[in-house]
Formats: structure tokens, C-alpha cells, sequence
């Protein structure tokens, strides 16, 4: 198991390598560069010029790569090409934010899912299946924009409850931590749960059917051993498989979320780095993104062997 | 037949099953009555389909319903009746009372937990054992159904055991709390043909040993005639025929027993072609108003494709449902 995970890390240089250079030339194959942006079309040659040398911009691709990738190496990303403020600090800062918020959309989600998805099955095709069904399709068909904005509306209009808009770090206060994540967390966990609570339900159902389900019936088990011991933990694979998707992609910043309820999170600032074409902002992030994926990747694939014996890796 | 007596352990009476669908349904069992004494080994055979196996989970309480449901009939478990039984009334039969063993051994256990929890968790519903003593009990347990090392064994998964292995673990399971009623649904069907006769020697002498009762359900008259005090042949879920195992090969009652018995002798003896009963089973809800074997038997008379004939009790006991029969009787 250690050599695997060892074996798994170290295939984590190619993948990054690899992705690195796709992000540095993708951004460069995109007409128009930051000092465009900044100047506007009509631009002084000459400062043009003198902007491009400032951000090392008039050498050849490969050696503005190996600049930037030789820093990143060193743990230097570089600075952001509008604020000059370095852009590693930034990501992590922004990380805490993004992390707290993935984590308490994924208890959210899983709290809504999982028992409405067991629901689901053992009562299968009952008015409780139906309408665990219609919500599942709700949160997978309502875009987060629309129900962010419909929770913010609500929460204002009907109740007179504003919630704030400034974010207050968990080590300041736990709780004014929770305030500033909570509605979010419940719009993004609403929607994570509609595909948990379909995967847990049709897992569920599927296992239900297996043989040796029949087996811990005759043994004159309970229905809640069956179903909690049994049928639920041989369904863990695929929940897994989808949660860990949803996280990787989360923790990746959601950029709508974030800006509905002005949470300073890593999507906004990917997302203003791209249309400004701040080249150390776009590139940093997405490395950051490509890292937390193989990293949770890896999580889920070490989970897999944790509960299914049959799995093992050398 | 006789009524229950206390030398029944399982007293069967006009037990009907149907199965739902969309047009309104078919019999899948029909009015079969049967008892398996105190001690007894007793067979069921028939071809797939003929209601054998959804018999012995009606009896169990485990008929997947809906689709199927038992219409009428009593199974009585040691003077207790089963099918009026509440559900939690039925878990406690079930491990306790009636110990079951499946066709599939390799599909049987969950593939999650090691033998030695899955053998020990049938203990945790039916007694107040702690774990450890449990797992103890499992292991002795699986000493007895003759594996090796029980107590490496025990902590393995069962993806790391073979298939007789692992039949071995499920009769350990199904015996562990002394049932009373053994039902075992084609035991050795899905083993290699060298496994086969060592699990049925070992589920022999454990009943044996136990003073246990055991229905064994299987297509194999082979494993019959070697195993089984008396037997029950189901045709088309009707229950054609039972009576002690040697009299139905010497002396079979029923068009369709007598088929069987000449098809299984023509593979023993030499040179001749193989005997086949003409035709082949009608499915579920096929099944018209006489006879339900009428269609592929030679000694049919005009009665039998419109009146289903009733059970006839022979005065030793044997029963057999065919007019040709029930006249002479």
C-alpha cells in the first residue's frame, strides 16, 4: 500500500508537467495579451515595448515557460500582472475559504442525500420514493445562480435577514464562519445531493437484489442490519466515486456561488485572472486546481481499497 | 398422509403461491401438502420452474413479494403456524429455527465482511453471545464443517476461498444455532462434480449428528437416491408425487415419475438411446384446467386436460395426483 501511494505521488510530476505546459500555451495561443488588455489597441509602440520587457514577455515561449515553471519549482508563482501582489499567498488564502465552503456543502449534501436516497429504495416506488425522486431532479436541474439568487431573495424580502457580506475566517469565529457559509452551503449542497441521492438510491436498489442479501435475511437479520450493514456499504463504491468527483470540482471554486454571496474564494479569482489575462494568476490556479484533483483522485482510490477488500493495490 | 403428529417437524397443507403480472397473474404453486419428520431428509426434485425452490422460500418467509405471494396454505413449524406470522415473528424463525443453504456459494456472502463475522453475525440475532464468544463459536463452527486452520480462515474475505470452501462456510452459518429445519435449495448444483458428494456427505452427517431435519431441493435424482428417506416430485408446481425414496424408484406412481426414472436409468445402461420425456414444460400461467403433465403423458386419459386430478393418499402413506391413480385407490 505505502510503495502504491509512493508509485501514485510520483506519477503526479508527468500529470502536473503535462498540464502545465497546456495551460501556458493555451493562454498564449489566445489573441490578445495582458498588455493589450491594458493599453488598448491604440498603444504607444514604444511603452508597448517597454511593458512586454517589464513582464518578461519579449522572449521566445520556451524560455518564458521555463521562467515561469523554474519558479513555480522554487515555490515562486510569480505576481499578479495587475495587482503585483504574489499569486501563491493568494491562492492559499483563497483555498481556506473554497475548502470550508466544499466541506460544508458536502455534509450538507450527504445529510440531504444519503437518508432520502436509503428512503428511496426501501420504499421504492411509493409516493416517498416518487417525491425523493422529484427533488433529486430539482437539484440536478436548477442552476446554482437561479437558487442562490432565490435563497438570497427570500432570506431578505420574507425573513429581513442580510447575510453578511464579508467573510469571517473559521479561526476568527467558528460561527461568524458558519453565518457567512451557511446559505451557500445549502444552495451548493441542495444541488451536489439531487446525483448522491440518485447513485445512492440505484446502488441501493441494485445490492438489495444480490444474493447475498437473501443470505443475511435467512439469518433473521433485522431490516435496518440489511440495509445499513449490508446493502449500503457494498453501495459505498459509486457514492464515493461521485462525491469525490463533486469535491474535486468544488474545491476547483464555484465561480456563481462565490459571487452571489461575494465570498472571496479561488473561482472569482481565477475567473477575473482570465479575462484580464493576468498570466501568473490563470496559470497558478489551474496548476493549484490539476494538483487538488490528482490529490482527491488518489484519496478516493485509497478510500476504495479501505472498503472493499477485494481491492487491493501493490 | 397423516395429520401433524409430533414426529413432523414441518407440516405443509394445500400451500398455493402466485405470481403477479401484468395479466392478471399465474399459479406457480398449486395445493401442495407434504411433511418432513423429525430426522428425516427430504427431497424435493423437479425440473427448474416447477415451484421446488419458491416452496421452500414460502416456507422460510422469504418469497420476494410482490411478484410472488402465497394465495392459501399452512406451513406449520413444530406445531407453530408460519404463514400468519408477523415479520419480526418470522426473523426470529429464521437462523433459529430454519437454517438455509443456497445454490451459489461464491455469491452468497457479503463480500465486505470476513467469514468469521458473516458466520458470527447469525449468532448476534438469535443470542446474547458477545462478540468475542461468538467469533469463538464461528470458529469451532468451522472446524466442524471440516476447514482447515478455522481460525486463519475465519478473518479471511470470501473472495479468497473456492467454491466448496465457501459452501462449507455458508452450512456453517445456516447450522450454527441448531435450526430444528434445514432447507437447502440445490446445495451442490453450482459445485465441481468432486466437491459435490463430499458436501453432501458432510451436510448428512451433521443433520445426522444433530437429530436435525433437512429439505433438500435439487434436479439431481442421483443425489436423491443417495441422500434422501423420502421424496416429493413437483411437475408444473404441482406436487405429483412423494413416497420413501425406494419405492419411487422401484415403483413410481406417476406417468411423470416413472419418466424420470427411465431417463435417469437409459444414461446408466449400455449402448441403447437415451430416454426423453416427449415435449417440454409449459411456463407459469400456461397452465390449463386438467392435468398439468396431460399434454406430454402416454397413459392420459380424456379426463385429464379438463379436471386437475386431486391428491390421492395411498394407504403407506405415499401420495400421488393423477386419475389413472386416484381410481384404483
Amino acid at each position: 500500500m505505502r510503495t502504491y501511494i509512493v508509485r501514485r505521488v510520483l506519477l503526479f510530476i508527468p500529470v502536473l508537467f503535462g498540464i502545465s505546459l497546456a495551460v501556458f500555451a493555451l493562454l498564449h495561443m489566445i489573441p490578445g495579451d495582458a498588455v493589450d488588455l491594458m493599453m488598448g489597441v491604440e498603444a504607444n509602440p514604444e511603452l508597448r515595448a517597454q511593458l512586454l520587457r517589464q513582464y518578461g514577455m519579449d522572449y521566445p515561449w520556451y524560455v518564458q515557460y521555463w521562467n515561469w515553471i523554474s519558479g513555480v519549482l522554487r515555490g515562486d508563482f510569480g505576481v499578479s500582472m495587475r495587482t503585483g501582489l504574489p499569486v501563491l499567498p493568494e491562492i492559499l488564502s483563497r483555498f481556506k475559504v473554497t475548502l470550508m465552503l466544499t466541506l460544508y456543502s458536502a455534509v450538507v449534501s450527504w445529510l440531504i442525500a444519503i437518508p432520502l436516497g436509503i428512503l428511496a429504495a426501501i420504499k421504492r416506488n411509493t409516493w416517498i420514493d416518487g417525491a425523493s425522486r422529484f427533488l433529486a431532479l430539482l437539484g440536478v436541474s436548477i442552476p446554482n445562480f437561479a437558487l442562490g439568487t432565490m435563497v438570497l431573495l427570500v432570506l431578505s424580502l420574507v425573513f429581513c435577514y442580510y447575510p453578511p457580506l464579508d467573510y469571517t475566517p473559521f479561526l476568527a469565529s467558528p460561527l461568524g464562519n458558519l453565518e457567512s457559509l451557511i446559505w451557500p452551503s445549502l444552495v451548493l449542497g441542495a444541488i451536489m445531493a439531487g446525483s448522491v441521492m440518485r447513485m445512492t438510491r440505484s446502488a441501493l436498489l441494485e445490492n438489495l437484489q444480490q444474493d447475498y442479501v437473501r443470505t443475511v435475511r435467512a439469518k433473521g437479520a433485522p431490516e435496518r442490519v440489511v440495509v445499513l450493514r449490508h446493502a449500503l456499504k457494498n453501495s459505498l463504491l459509486p457514492i464515493v466515486t461521485i462525491v469525490g468527483m463533486q469535491i474535486g470540482s468544488l474545491l476547483g471554486g464555484t465561480v456563481v456561488t462565490e459571487q452571489i454571496f461575494s465570498l472571496p474564494g479561488l473561482g472569482l479569482y481565477t475567473l477575473t485572472g482570465i479575462t484580464q489575462r493576468d498570466y501568473p494568476v490563470v496559470q497558478g490556479s489551474i496548476l493549484f486546481f490539476a494538483f487538488i484533483f490528482v490529490v482527491i483522485n488518489l484519496i478516493v482510490d485509497i478510500l476504495y481499497s479501505r472498503i472493499d477488500p477485494r481491492i487491493s493495490y501493490r | 398422509m397423516s395429520g401433524t403428529n409430533d414426529t413432523n417437524v414441518l407440516s405443509v397443507r394445500g400451500l398455493s403461491i402466485r405470481l403477479a403480472t401484468r395479466d392478471g397473474g399465474a399459479s406457480v404453486v398449486d395445493d401442495a401438502s407434504f411433511d418432513v419428520g423429525r430426522g428425516e431428509v427430504f427431497g424435493i426434485v423437479g425440473e427448474s420452474g416447477c415451484g421446488k425452490s419458491v416452496t421452500a422460500y414460502a416456507i422460510a418467509g422469504l418469497l420476494p413479494t410482490p411478484p410472488l405471494r402465497v394465495e392459501a396454505g399452512s406451513v406449520r413449524l413444530g406445531g407453530r403456524e408460519l404463514l400468519s406470522a408477523s415479520p419480526a415473528e418470522m426473523r426470529s424463525v429464521r437462523g433459529r429455527d430454519i437454517g438455509m443453504i443456497f445454490q451459489e456459494p461464491m455469491t452468497a456472502l457479503d463480500p465486505l465482511y470476513t467469514i468469521g463475522e458473516q458466520i458470527a453475525e447469525s449468532l448476534e440475532f438469535h443470542s446474547s453471545l458477545d462478540k468475542r464468544a461468538a467469533m469463538e463459536k464461528a470458529i469451532a463452527m468451522l472446524g466442524r464443517v471440516g476447514i482447515p486452520e478455522p481460525r486463519r480462515i475465519a478473518a479471511e474475505y470470501p473472495h479468497r476461498l473456492s467454491g466448496g470452501m465457501l459452501q462449507r462456510v455458508v452450512i456453517a452459518m445456516a447450522m450454527i444455532n441448531e435450526p430444528a429445519l434445514l432447507i437447502a435449495d440445490e446445495p451442490t448444483t453450482a459445485l465441481d462434480v468432486t466437491i459435490q458428494a463430499q458436501i453432501l456427505a458432510l451436510m448428512n452427517d451433521l443433520v445426522g449428528a444433530n437429530g436435525m431435519s433437512m429439505i433438500l431441493i435439487t434436479h439431481d435424482l442421483g443425489v436423491v437416491a443417495e441422500t434422501c428417506d423420502r421424496v416429493a416430485v413437483f411437475y408444473g408446481g404441482h406436487l405429483v408425487e412423494s413416497a420413501p425414496v425406494g419405492r419411487i424408484f422401484a415403483e413410481p406412481l406417476h406417468p411423470y415419475t416413472d419418466g424420470l426414472r427411465r431417463s435417469v436409468e437409459s444414461i446408466g445402461g449400455s449402448g441403447g438411446k437415451l430416454y426423453a420425456i416427449p415435449g417440454s414444460v409449459p411456463s407459469a400461467g400456461r397452465f390449463g384446467p386438467g392435468c398439468r403433465f396431460h399434454d406430454r403423458c402416454a397413459a392420459r386419459v380424456a379426463r385429464c386436460g379438463i379436471e386437475a386430478p386431486p391428491t390421492t393418499v395411498l394407504p403407506d402413506g405415499r401420495t400421488v395426483r393423477c386419475w389413472l391413480r386416484g381410481e384404483e385407490a
